[in-house]
């Protein structure tokens, strides 16, 4: 390795390796049988409920190979395919008197399937709701605005990410206290002088708050300032009440 | 009443034993649990991560090989995979919208996996290339292929105790390569 360039995201990459350095670490810290016994630190009870929940209509999955843990494993492929082979004369001879025993697990079984297939289902809308948000975020097209609070609420601040072409956005909010229930936040944003509602939102007393911003589509072209203030409830077509952060677009 | 040992638990678990599990669950999680906060240094995801480590535990408790690894090595191993996951997530959106927004629109742009990951492996592999032959060896093994020490000692033939300690003194040097700028500066 003759090249010592250093890599524009060798601070990154530092970090990870660090990080990952710090996880086997720890690792060793809590499974080396020398080693001090590792802090211990009780999980919230209801996550062992979750879990059992979780696993209810679930059953430990048939080893496909035996394979575990990422070793390669070639060497036993010819055994595993005479034990396979051998494993199914066997099962076909106990096939028949199995089918009739299990006959009446028939129907639960099939519910566990449809309810695992559910699942899956599930699962997978999740996973493609999280990569096209993912790839949302990565758009180098999305503008980002940093909203401030006023001299009286200096904690306030929120960060926002537009998308031009789409038109939505998402708001991360943080240190604005929340309001009465009459009362609601709403999202301004400007092209030119002109204000454009964006919607409302609550905020959560000591947390911050992430609202999506539904597509808007009265806007021409991107907003460059937006705006959040307290208005009635359910929001007005125009600003009437105290502005508590604004912010422009980079 | 004696508690069943790892074994016998653990073969329970993988017959559909509920109930053995629940005690698996109680053996483990709390050690687990701290192990995940010392990485992800956040409850909330610490408590993601167990759930997802227990519940992996669950569906491939027949896949599971005594002879590679112990049940808690295998469960510290699953767990930790996930916990880096998990960092690595948080971290990669942590750095999008904590950076300058100039830098964070680059980096947008600049998330694209595959480039990334070789480029990372190459950083690793020149941080790696800073330490003796035999430190060297056990943690490639670890970080480019994921074996455990166990499957390292078998795969080097060399005693637990041994790839354990390089290992460690291997880790001792890696953080320090890391710290002070990493692998293009040697």
């Amino acid at each position: 390795m003759a090249d010592d360039r250093i890599h524009p995201r060798a601070s990154l990459f530092a970090t990870e390796l660090a990080t990952w350095c710090d996880a086997l670490e720890a690792e060793l810290d809590a499974t080396d049988e020398g080693a001090p016994a590792a802090p211990e630190t009780t999980p919230p009870p209801e996550l062992k409920e979750r879990i059992l929940w979780q696993i209810r209509s679930q059953t430990p999955s048939a080893p496909p190979r035996r394979t575990s843990i990422g070793m390669p494993d070639r060497g036993l492929a010819t055994m595993a395919w005479a034990l396979g082979v051998a494993a199914s004369f066997m099962l076909a001879a106990a096939f028949a008197a199995l089918w009739y025993a299990t006959r009446a697990d028939l129907g639960a079984t099939r519910t566990n399937v449809a309810q695992l297939e559910g699942m899956l289902y599930d699962k997978d809308r999740d996973l493609q709701a999280k990569e096209a948000e993912l790839a949302w975020l990565k758009d180098p097209r999305v503008l980002l605005a940093l909203l401030k609070g006023p001299e009286s609420n200096s904690t306030a601040k929120a960060r926002l990410l537009w998308h031009p072409e789409s038109k939505q956005g998402i708001l991360w909010v943080s240190g604005l206290p929340p309001l009465p229930l009459e009362k609601s936040y709403e999202l301004w944003t400007f092209v030119g002088d002109q204000p454009v509602p964006a919607g409302t939102f609550d905020a959560r007393e000591g947390g911050a708050t992430v609202i999506p911003i539904s597509p808007q589509e009265n806007l021409g072209e991107a907003p460059v300032k937006f705006a959040v203030s307290v208005e009635p409830k359910g929001g007005v077509p125009k600003p009437t009440g105290a502005i508590v952060l604004v912010g422009e677009r980079f | 009443m004696s508690t069943p040992a790892d074994p016998e638990l653990f073969a329970r678990i993988a017959a559909g034993d509920r109930d053995a599990f629940g005690l698996f669950y109680d053996r483990y999680a709390p050690v687990l649990f701290g192990f995940c906060v010392r990485i992800l240094k956040d409850a909330r995801d610490a408590e993601d991560v167990l759930q997802e480590a227990f519940i992996q535990v669950w569906r491939d408790a027949r896949r599971f090989d005594a002879t590679r690894a112990s049940v808690k090595t295998w469960l510290f191993t699953i767990a930790r995979s996930r916990a880096l996951d998990r960092w690595r997530s948080r971290h990669s959106i942590e750095q999008r919208f904590s950076a300058a927004p100039d830098e964070s629109l680059d980096r947008a742009g600049a998330g694209d996996g595959g480039q990334e990951t070789a480029a990372l492996r190459d950083y690793v592999s020149r941080c790696l290339e800073k330490l003796s032959e035999n430190e060297q060896a056990v943690l490639r093994l670890a970080y480019f292929d994921g074996y455990t020490q166990e499957e390292i000692a078998a795969r080097l033939n060399e005693p637990l105790g041994t790839v354990k300690s390089r290992t460690r003194s291997g880790l001792t040097k890696l953080k320090a390569i890391a710290g002070e700028g990493g692998a293009g500066r040697g």
